[in-house]
């Protein structure tokens, strides 16, 4: 049976999802539209606020991330996440 | 502070700032103070492509039924980002190597400069086969206003950067004539241009080349110089990483992970930053008008690429720390993700001819007299 682990979205919305599912296609599913360029971590337009959680990453990035970001296009779940996504 | 090629002082590179330390002796990689600089370089190695391998012999076909105004949207664009590169090629070598002090960033750079050497030359291969005279289309660049405005906004900060650092090696801190003028030479203002110079280029790579890359993008959304949008879609895959060097660099500095100074510099020139995204953005959004002054395209006008200038340049500054300028919220053009996609950069061979194949190839003709020296 998949683990299931729990996104919650600017401390309201709560996503289920599957362990290691990628993060940017668990968003779009439950409509947010996070902007999205290589989809291999380089670009880093996808880059999101990740308060808490942990994901393994498909794509070893070269993009920039800073301290409580994430970039979901090639970010697999690990473990539940907060996110904050601003628009 | 003379330049030198071989800076003969032992130093240890990992406690060296990325610039305006030692300069860089032994090009060692088995060590790296910000590894993601030998990262960036592997990745822009693997990506590594020859614009022989695209076949664009069906463009020449698509380009003589398309009307004027459409050409004049394909070969401005042709044009405007020839000489992006030629810039571009030329200028982080020239302006940034004699400042560099660790290993990992110097040979990043000269990585970074070789792959936009190839962009110009996939834009002589593009122009070739589409006209029979391509003296015609370069001769014009020049001379051409409304490219050149745009161009010499890049160049300035370079060329700034350059000037001041040649007059600081040559007579060192203190007010000096130069053909320039006279300039007070310090060191802080010597670090605020290069900080500003990184920033230009942030701009150029993060939103001046895709106004271009949206027209060649729609253009191939129907089916027309499809060769042209796979030679500019592994352009913008390498655009993407060039883009997310700067980044890196840009918030390396101003994080405070590199040279405490710098920082702060980083922190003066903040509002300096935001305002010079804006008027790049608002310099794109002339182009876009310049493109369709005698009509739009199919899939794609004036107004839905000023708004997708406006929305990507907000989606930049956030990259650095700086606010949204514009506040658009939604991508006008959504499609423009499915070509600036990586993994789309291969495609199904039942679809397109794909370019894989064609690997390694210089020449994709074979003649009757290639086969003369074979027997059966």
């Amino acid at each position: 049976m998949k683990q299931k682990i729990t996104v919650t979205v600017n401390g309201s919305t709560e996503i289920v999802c599957n362990k290691n599912e990628n993060l940017l296609r668990v968003l779009e599913k439950n409509g947010y539209e996070i902007e999205y360029e290589c989809q291999e971590a380089h670009c880093g337009t996808c880059r999101t606020i990740m308060t808490e959680g942990e994901v393994e990453y498909a794509y070893e990035p070269v993009a920039y991330i800073g301290k409580n970001e994430v970039l979901p296009c090639a970010a697999m779940i690990k473990s539940n996440l907060n996110l904050t996504i601003e628009w | 502070m003379a330049y030198s090629t071989f800076s003969q002082e032992k130093n240890d590179a990992l406690q060296e700032p990325m610039f305006f330390g030692n300069p860089v002796n032994v090009a060692r990689y088995d060590q790296q103070k910000f590894e993601i600089f030998e990262k960036l370089i592997e990745k822009q190695l693997s990506f590594f492509w020859r614009p022989e391998e695209i076949d664009v012999s069906k463009d020449r076909i698509d380009y003589g039924k398309m009307s004027d105004h459409e050409r004049h949207i394909f070969i401005s664009n042709l044009k405007y980002q020839t000489l992006l590169d030629s810039i571009q090629g030329r200028s982080p070598n020239v302006a940034l190597l004699p400042l560099v002090s660790l290993p990992e960033l110097e040979t990043w750079i000269e990585t970074w400069a070789f792959s936009e050497t190839i962009h110009s030359r996939s834009y002589t291969h593009i122009i070739r086969n589409i006209t029979n005279d391509p003296s015609l289309i370069f001769d014009d660049i020049v001379g051409n206003k409304d490219i050149v405005e745009r161009a010499e906004y890049t160049s300035r900060y370079y060329d700034d950067l350059i000037n001041y650092q040649q007059a600081y090696n040559l007579h060192g801190e203190g007010v000096h004539k130069t053909d320039v003028g006279e300039l007070d030479i310090n060191m802080h203002d010597l670090k605020r241009k290069l900080y500003m110079c990184l920033m230009s280029v942030n701009v150029l790579e993060a939103i001046r080349f895709y106004v271009s890359f949206a027209c060649s993008f729609a253009f191939a959304e129907r089916g027309l110089m499809e060769g042209n949008a796979k030679i500019i879609k592994l352009i913008a895959r390498d655009e993407q990483l060039h883009l997310s060097s700067t980044q890196h660099m840009i918030n390396l500095i101003r994080t405070g992970q590199d040279d405490p100074e710098m920082a702060e510099i980083a922190e003066e020139c903040k509002q300096d930053a935001a305002d010079m995204f804006k008027e790049g953005a608002e310099q794109e959004k002339e182009w876009a008008e310049y493109l369709f002054k005698d009509g739009s395209m199919l899939g794609l006008n004036k107004e839905i690429l000023c708004q997708y200038v406006e929305y990507i340049t907000d989606v930049r500054v956030k990259a650095i720390g700086i606010d949204p300028i514009f506040n658009v919220t939604k991508n006008p053009i959504p499609w423009m993700k499915t070509w600036l996609a990586s993994d789309t950069v291969q495609v199904a061979p039942q679809e397109v001819e794909i370019s894989s194949y064609l690997v390694g190839q210089v020449d994709s003709e074979v003649n009757v007299e290639d086969l003369g020296d074979f027997e059966l």
